[in-house]
């Protein structure tokens, strides 16, 4: 699934910035140029545009056909490539005026491409039919009063747990509806402690992202406030990294060098702790579940993460894993329209899509799916749905600027986890850092 | 006349053999020594830089949970067949890609090789206005990172309708626009003497002439230089093509096995490794028979 919050980023804001800068100089040129494409007869030609893996492409091909089949007036071509050269090539594209009508969005990257005006405010165009989507998961893709992008999927964090690494090492499943961070540090040094070859029981965190934004959550802060500054509390992140250092130096949790070999921004899923079966418990992306459990092969579930307090709140809300935007340059925006409601509405969408873009926002798509899906997926499913009940409203999206903090909290946390900062000074560094990102975007 | 030759056989090798052993046993064990362990170092050596390349062959025959949990070179159970589910896991059979690639590499090389030469002749034997102003911006052309020139180009081939085509990728070449290798060859040309010019121009040769009969001949090595060294930069770049060949058909080597691994998903590594190993072959063979030329080529500009 491609929606952890924390991937290498080739291109910065500033060469976003430095592209679109350059557009802008030869705006005059591309002007000249006229359109290219269909005019008044003959279909409409839209280029739609996704990252993924092999799989994805296969299928969103198939939806891509389908569509054309029912909407003979629209061809539709597909445009791919994997997650680091899709943002080389659509800034490219962007900055030169040229980019794909439709375009697969991260929520990163949202508010920096709709504020520089390349997408189309979609509350502005007739006939959208987002079906049963949630208001509050369409305010997932809304920036400053306009809604740029339809959300496609959903994802909450969840601690993915390792049955049979527990049950081998003599430690019950928790129940994690009341479950605490003080109890989840003790049954992972009982893991640690059962003597497992080069088994330990937490994956120590600290240098990515999502977790941390879980555990302000829980304290009932954000990562952004909606103005587009910094709504973390320097006190929040420092007792988030003093926990997990804790748990290295318990030996509950993984050690510090195991931390940063397999932090997700440098390494790959296959990878990791709980991929290779050496951790019970490890905070992810719940969607990420069958893809650990295919590397993994052994029984993994999906737990709520622990809490402050016992029943107390776990910091859960439903992320975007991906959205539909379509660009602002585009020559049929009613065409692109109608796709992006096929792609949110259609049947043919649904079963070809399963839960491979998150878990559906479509609750339709949802009810339609279940049975299809391997057991798994259907886990992840019914974990997005048991969870109904105590999510938070989702944080607002990064701020122009904003989609550096996965790197500002690598270099940063990797400081602190090897003690060359103490969590105090380096939480104030972190903020400081991250204020002047946005400042200076 | 063959008994001669057989003679004169026999008799250059029987000096040879003799002092051969002799020779050998007599040379001091110190220095012998020295040299051994000269070349331990170096076979060290050689095997740490050949560690990533030696591992990627072994990460190509494992399966994929193996890949990252084995340690080691030792493969204890070879899986061939990532090679043939590579070779067909992308939406056309990983050839089409390298066909698409040698394209490119070839267009590529005929373009440098005859624009770079002419350039470079021009800029070394010839006399015109601001010349040394010409070869200074050329210089400085070196320094522009692709970033800078990126989205002017794209907008330009956007308007020429070449995208999705070879056509952005090979055309500049014929312009004379890798000035690396025209300074190369200026560099080169420099160093053949003017006499030689002089004596085809005493003979009645213009500029083409005396480029085509005396220059060009003797400036083979710096040719095979830029041929090689067009080649592999042309194989191994992946930014510019990702920017312009925008539908699958037209992938090349490195965006095809770019598709194969995808960050936070499973990637398919087995069939990643394998078709690198593939796709290093044609890189390895220019470099196997390239090697003399380019060592030639290197050595003989510049250096005087």
């Amino acid at each position: 699934m491609r929606d952890s919050g924390q991937r290498p980023r080739t291109v910065s804001r500033r060469t976003f910035g430095g592209l679109a800068a350059s557009a802008a100089a030869t705006a005059g040129l591309t002007a000249c140029g006229g359109g290219s494409g269909g005019g008044d007869s003959g279909p409409a030609h839209l280029r739609f545009t996704w990252w993924g893996s092999d799989a994805r492409h296969e299928y969103t091909q198939e939806i891509i056909k389908a569509f054309n089949a029912e909407n003979p007036d629209v061809v539709v071509e597909g445009e791919f490539t994997e997650w680091s050269g899709y943002w080389d090539r659509l800034a490219t594209t962007t900055a030169a005026n040229d980019s794909p009508d439709i375009i697969q969005m991260d929520a990163a990257y949202l508010k920096s491409y709709a504020d520089r005006g390349a997408l189309l405010d979609l509350s502005k165009e007739d006939g959208l039919d987002t079906g049963g989507i949630s208001d509050g998961d369409l305010a997932l893709g809304e920036s400053d009063g306009g809604l740029y992008a339809i959300v496609q999927g959903v994802v909450p964090h969840a601690i993915v747990t390792n049955t049979q690494i527990l049950e081998a090492a003599g430690v019950p499943l928790p129940d994690d509806k009341t479950w605490t961070w003080e109890e989840y540090a003790r049954l992972g040094k009982a893991v640690t402690d059962a003597g497992l070859p080069d088994v330990y029981g937490i994956q120590t965190e600290g240098v990515q992202g999502p977790p941390m934004e879980n555990w302000a959550m829980q304290m009932g802060e954000t990562l952004f406030t909606e103005d587009g500054g910094v709504g973390l509390n320097p006190d929040t992140l420092a007792s988030f990294w003093e926990y997990h250092l804790g748990l290295a130096a318990s030996g509950a949790g993984t050690p510090v060098t195991l931390t940063i070999e397999r932090n997700p921004t440098s390494s790959a899923l296959d990878q990791s702790g709980t991929a290779t079966n050496t951790v019970a418990f490890a905070p992810w992306w719940s969607t990420q579940l069958t893809a650990l459990a295919k590397a993994s092969g052994q029984p993994l579930v999906l737990l709520r993460p622990p809490a402050q307090s016992p029943g107390g709140d776990p910091g859960l809300y439903y992320k975007a894993s991906m959205y539909w935007a379509v660009s602002s340059r585009t020559e049929h925006p009613e065409a692109a329209v109608r796709f992006i409601n096929y792609l949110s509405t259609a049947d043919a969408v649904a079963d070809l899509m399963l839960t491979e873009r998150g878990i559906p926002a479509n609750p339709a798509f949802r009810e339609r799916i279940v049975d299809k899906l391997s057991d798994t997926d259907r886990a992840a499913l019914e974990y997005v749905n048991s969870i109904e009940d105590v999510v938070n409203p989702a944080p607002p999206i990064p701020p122009v600027g904003g989609s550096s903090s996965g790197e500002i909290m690598t270099r940063i946390g990797s400081d602190v986890l090897f003690g060359r900062q103490s969590p105090d000074a380096a939480a104030q560094a972190f903020v400081d850092d991250l204020t002047g990102q946005i400042e200076s975007a | 006349m063959t008994t001669e030759l057989s003679s004169t056989r026999r008799g250059a090798k029987a000096p040879a053999a003799v002092p051969a052993p002799g020779g050998r046993d007599e040379a001091p064990w110190p220095s012998r020594f020295r040299s051994g362990l000269k070349h331990a170092a170096l076979i060290l050596t050689a095997f740490v830089m050949l560690y990533p390349v030696l591992w990627m062959i072994a990460g190509s025959l494992r399966s994929q949970d193996q890949i990252f949990q084995a340690s080691g070179l030792w493969v204890s159970d070879p899986q061939p067949q990532n090679y043939s589910d590579g070779w067909s896991a992308l939406a056309s059979p990983f050839g089409h890609y390298m066909v698409n690639s040698a394209i490119i590499a070839i267009g590529c090389i005929l373009g440098n090789l005859v624009s770079c030469s002419l350039a470079a002749y021009a800029f070394a034997r010839m006399e015109f206005l601001a010349k040394k102003t010409l070869f200074a911006v050329m210089l400085m052309t070196i320094m522009l990172p692709i970033h800078v020139v990126i989205v002017p180009q794209y907008i330009l081939y956007s308007q020429l309708e070449w995208l999705n085509t070879f056509l952005p990728l090979v055309v500049p070449k014929i312009l004379a626009t890798d000035a690396f290798f025209i300074f190369l060859m200026v560099q080169f040309i420099r160093g053949i003497p003017r006499e030689l010019d002089e004596a085809a121009r005493i003979d009645g040769c213009g500029h083409f002439r005396i480029f085509g009969r005396i220059i060009l001949p003797l400036m083979v090595p710096a040719l095979a230089t830029t041929a090689i060294f067009t080649f592999i930069w042309t194989w191994n770049d992946f930014f510019s093509q990702l920017i312009f060949l925008t539908s699958p058909d037209m992938y090349t080597v490195p965006v095809a096995l770019s598709s194969f691994i995808d960050a936070t998903s499973e990637s398919s590594w087995g069939s990643l490794f394998a078709m690198s190993v593939v796709s290093l072959a044609p890189i390895f063979l220019a470099f196997l028979f390239g090697q003399k030329f380019l060592i030639k080529g290197i050595a003989t500009t510049g250096g005087k």
